[in-house]
């Protein structure tokens, strides 16, 4: 205890006086990959030093070095270098904190003097795309019509990515760094003009006020920044599409986009958002509602169908004609097992494949879709371990659950089942019913970002339903969903469909 | 106490057509054929028509009183004009009928859940269940509550669509001679009625939290013609499928009534029936229990959550208190004549007091 204590002051003592430039250099020199040198032999003292492992050595001995040589008569004062020297990103400052995050950061330092508090001056050659990936398709979420390219791990690609798509100046990166370790940077992106200022207060006050240590991915943030963490349901959605975020920002939320993660998180979302494909949108309004309407089903269809075979073969089994139950009782005649223990085998079984199938590479992968498919599927029915129709299902629901676009609410989806199960195996439909409603009032607890879940549903919103459990044609999609309070609610202005009794 | 609820915690006032109906059907509508019967017969859709009248003109009178109060509740209405412990008794009375209510409906499905479908689950089991459901919703605030009587009420509106198998064998001659009664049965039967339509008194304890009470009063007279306009279908039907001795041996007409349809998949609809109850006995519960505790949080001062397990252990206690086949007929009717006194006797003296008093004090001022 007193260790700790003792500790903490010391920690807070080496935090409150500075240390000077010349501490920094020393600790800097401790790690091999920091390198010093001075260009010219005797003359002024000029002293270059830099992170090896983060700065592009091209730009160092192709552009900075030569300007160097050219200019060796002018070197007496920084500020004659900064004229000098062919790059963007330069700063004069005395501050050794500064130069140390800098340093760490890419920059290199040119030292003028050997006085310790005589100013540096600090320039950008940071490498960023050294070790990054240069194909930047969607791997996870693909569609068949639309754009195929994604986010990547740098930040400065996705922003120039999300520019390319709305080069208007409205759009507006606002740039932290957070993490106490990985300084990473972090952008939030919004329209000006069109976002709610209190939405962007609300997004900043969160981000500020996190304190964590390394972030990996953007997934982290959306954790962090959640109004509620006890809950399976995600409160942001996160993609790693282009047209899926600026969409998003173009209605109104904002985005967040952290350095190192090709996923962007758009907020405030709710329930429906999860289950809208990008691909509905590029398809002519009719069948893209078709087809939200069948991932909606299948949504319902995937967390009741098994429990819902649980509570009947248990418990109510009256319910069915026998034309069905005929069938149900054959196919179930040698299973010993009760329906519950017999539908819990099942399910695990598809969450195992599906997790190693995650897990393993992708040539490996398919092998195991055969597996899966055909020896366990038959042998289990053969050792009567399950039913056919169970198997039938089971494995209706787990396509069902593929449907969801956005990865982790399909997951939610997964786990949803389990519970539902279980209460179906011990109070039958009373179980399932009691489920439903807490479910319901789980979604109408949550909130994100201070918006409701469940809009449009509840709060009922007249106006936002054109584009909910169905997409309406573009002639009616010209208004922002007013639950986002957006500044601005019109998107454009709908031209007249043609009319054939008119023209013709 | 007498604090103006902040706007961000208040609902829209177009919810309180849900809040209204859905804290007044309840298991009722299940049962209230036979009693309701019992006086006119054939002409108690008269009563029930009346009643609901009647019910717009007590909502009127609510409304009324509660734009004479600052706080904008009860408590703080007795408060302000006949000082605290008024508000207390007041309180504390809720509190009791709000419990016996919340007990009733769960009693009474309870036993449909064990005659219908589990005869052999234990109905501590069954309460239990409902009672942590309604637990949970309550304790996530005002508004995740109005949301459950949205969907409570959104949710089981598919099933009027199932009154029509029992209309391919209605008899409409069950109606004649029509209006053939004299005034006391049709009093009778009124009084039988009043039980169902009660619950939308509750609206004098949560109103604060809507926004623009004058505006949301038009919502909560739909709430109660939408109350009425259920009853009366389901009666209507009920008299023209039942005949009236039949009916005086049936418990429960509207499951009876679901029981003849038939689907391709599903021979036995009135379990669809009976499960769908929970959505509609559940949104009741919780509106309930989340006025009472409130009320008890502002007199008490002690937070709400230690309020809400009470309730949820008494109301637990209530149901099992004694087990015999007339339990549950004690139950109702105590809790019949509690609501019918307090709605029927209480509401208008007090509304009638309070008149006068501000009478007064305005020729004072004057």
């Amino acid at each position: 205890m007193v260790d700790i204590k003792k500790r903490k002051e010391a920690g807070a003592d080496s935090s409150a006086v500075a240390p000077s430039l010349e501490d920094i250099l020393q600790r800097a020199g401790k790690s091999q990959d920091f390198h010093q040198f001075s260009p010219f032999e005797g003359e002024a003292y000029i002293q270059v030093s830099y992170y090896k492992s983060m700065v592009d050595e091209q730009k160092l001995t192709l552009s900075l070095l030569p300007a160097l040589q050219q200019n060796r008569a002018a070197l007496s004062h920084p500020h004659d270098m900064k004229e000098i020297l062919p790059f963007d990103d330069m700063l004069l400052t005395n501050d050794p904190r500064e130069i140390e995050s800098k340093l760490c950061t890419g920059y290199l330092l040119l030292q003028f003097s050997a006085a310790t508090d005589a100013e540096c001056l600090l320039v950008n050659i940071r490498n960023d795309t050294l070790g990054q990936r240069t194909s930047n398709d969607t791997e996870n979420e693909f569609s068949v019509v639309g754009p195929k390219a994604g986010f990547v791990e740098n930040l400065d690609t996705n922003l120039h990515l999300l520019r390319q798509q709305m080069p208007v100046p409205e759009l507006i990166f606002r740039e932290l760094t957070m993490g106490s370790i990985s300084k990473t940077r972090v952008a939030y992106v919004y329209l000006d003009g069109v976002t709610n200022p209190q939405l962007i207060e609300t997004v900043e006050q969160r981000l500020t006020s996190i304190d964590f240590e390394i972030f990996f991915d953007s997934s982290q943030i959306d954790q962090l920044i959640a109004d509620k963490s006890n809950t399976p349901f995600p409160l942001f959605l996160s993609t790693e599409r282009i047209d899926r975020v600026a969409f998003a920002i173009s209605s109104g939320q904002v985005a967040i986009f952290s350095n190192g993660s090709p996923y962007g998180v758009t907020g405030p979302s709710n329930f429906l958002d999860f289950f809208i494909s990008p691909e509905d949108y590029y398809l002519p309004w009719i069948l893209g509602s078709f087809f939200r309407l069948i991932r909606i089903i299948s949504v319902i269809f995937s967390i009741f169908a098994a429990p819902l075979y649980v509570a009947v073969l248990t418990y109510h089994f009256e319910v069915l004609p026998d034309s069905i139950l005929g069938p149900l009782i054959m196919s179930r005649l040698h299973v010993p097992l009760p329906p519950v223990m017999e539908v819990i085998f099942l399910e695990i079984t598809i969450e195992l494949l599906r997790e190693a199938g995650a897990r393993l590479p992708t040539k490996i992968g398919q092998t195991l879709g055969i597996v899966g498919g055909i020896v366990i599927g038959e042998a289990s029915v053969r050792a009567a371990l399950t039913s056919n129709i169970l198997i039938i299902i089971v494995a209706f629901s787990a396509l069902a659950s593929f449907t969801t676009p956005i990865f982790k609410m399909a997951n939610t989806i997964r786990l949803l089942r389990f519970p539902f199960i279980i209460l179906a195996a011990l109070f039958g439909g009373l179980g399932l019913i009691a489920g439903f409603f807490l479910l319901l009032g789980h979604l109408l607890r949550l909130k994100s970002l201070g918006m409701p879940y469940l809009v449009p549903l509840f709060p009922f919103r007249t106006g936002n339903l054109q584009d909910s459990i169905f997409r309406a044609s573009f002639q009616y999609l010209h208004t922002r969903s007013k639950f986002l309070r957006p500044l601005k609610l019109s998107r454009y202005k709908p031209s007249a469909d043609k009319e054939d009794i008119d023209d013709e | 106490m007498g604090v103006k609820v902040k706007e961000s915690l208040q609902v829209s006032p177009y919810l309180l057509w849900f809040l209204v109906h859905g804290s007044q059907t309840g298991v009722g509508m299940l049962s209230f054929q036979r009693k309701v019967a019992g006086g006119a017969g054939q002409d108690a859709w008269v009563s029930l028509l009346l009643v609901g009248l009647l019910f717009h003109l007590l909502l009127w009178m609510m409304f009324k009183l509660l734009s004479y109060s600052e706080g904008g509740d009860i408590l703080s209405l007795h408060r302000e004009y006949f000082g605290k412990w008024a508000a207390v008794m007041i309180a504390g009375w809720f509190y009791v009928y709000g419990l016996l209510v919340v007990a009733v409906q769960i009693k009474s499905y309870g036993e449909i859940i064990q005659v219908w479908i589990f005869p052999d689950q234990p109905l501590w089991v069954i309460t239990a269940l409902i009672l942590l459901v309604c637990a949970y919703i309550v304790s996530g605030g005002f508004r995740t509550v109005t949301g459950i009587s949205f969907f409570g009420v959104i949710i089981p509106s598919f099933l009027v669509l199932s009154l029509y198998f029992p209309l391919k064998y209605a008899h409409w001659n069950n109606f004649l001679p029509m209006l053939n009664h004299d005034t006391g049965d049709y009093l009778l039967s009124a009084r039988h009625t009043l039980y169902i339509y009660l619950g939308a008194e509750f609206i004098l304890l949560y109103l604060p939290f809507i926004k623009n009470p004058k505006q949301a009063q038009k919502w909560a007279h739909l709430g109660i013609a939408h109350t009425t306009f259920i009853y009366l279908i389901v009666l209507v039907v009920t008299f023209a499928y039942f005949n009236l001795q039949l009916l005086q041996h049936t418990v429960w007409p509207t499951l009876i009534l679901s029981k003849i349809i038939r689907l391709f998949f599903l021979y036995r609809f009135d379990y669809v029936y009976v499960f769908t109850w929970f959505i509609v006995i559940v949104p009741t519960c919780c509106i309930i229990l989340w006025s009472i505790v409130h009320a008890m949080k502002q007199i008490s001062g002690r937070p709400a959550r230690l309020w809400l397990w009470i309730s949820v252990l008494i109301v637990g206690v209530i149901v099992q208190l004694e087990r015999s086949p007339v339990s549950l007929q004690k139950l109702e009717a105590v809790t019949a004549a509690a609501g019918s006194l307090f709605i029927l006797c209480y509401l208008p003296l007090l509304f009638v007091w309070i008149s006068i008093i501000r009478a007064y004090k305005r020729r004072l001022t004057k």
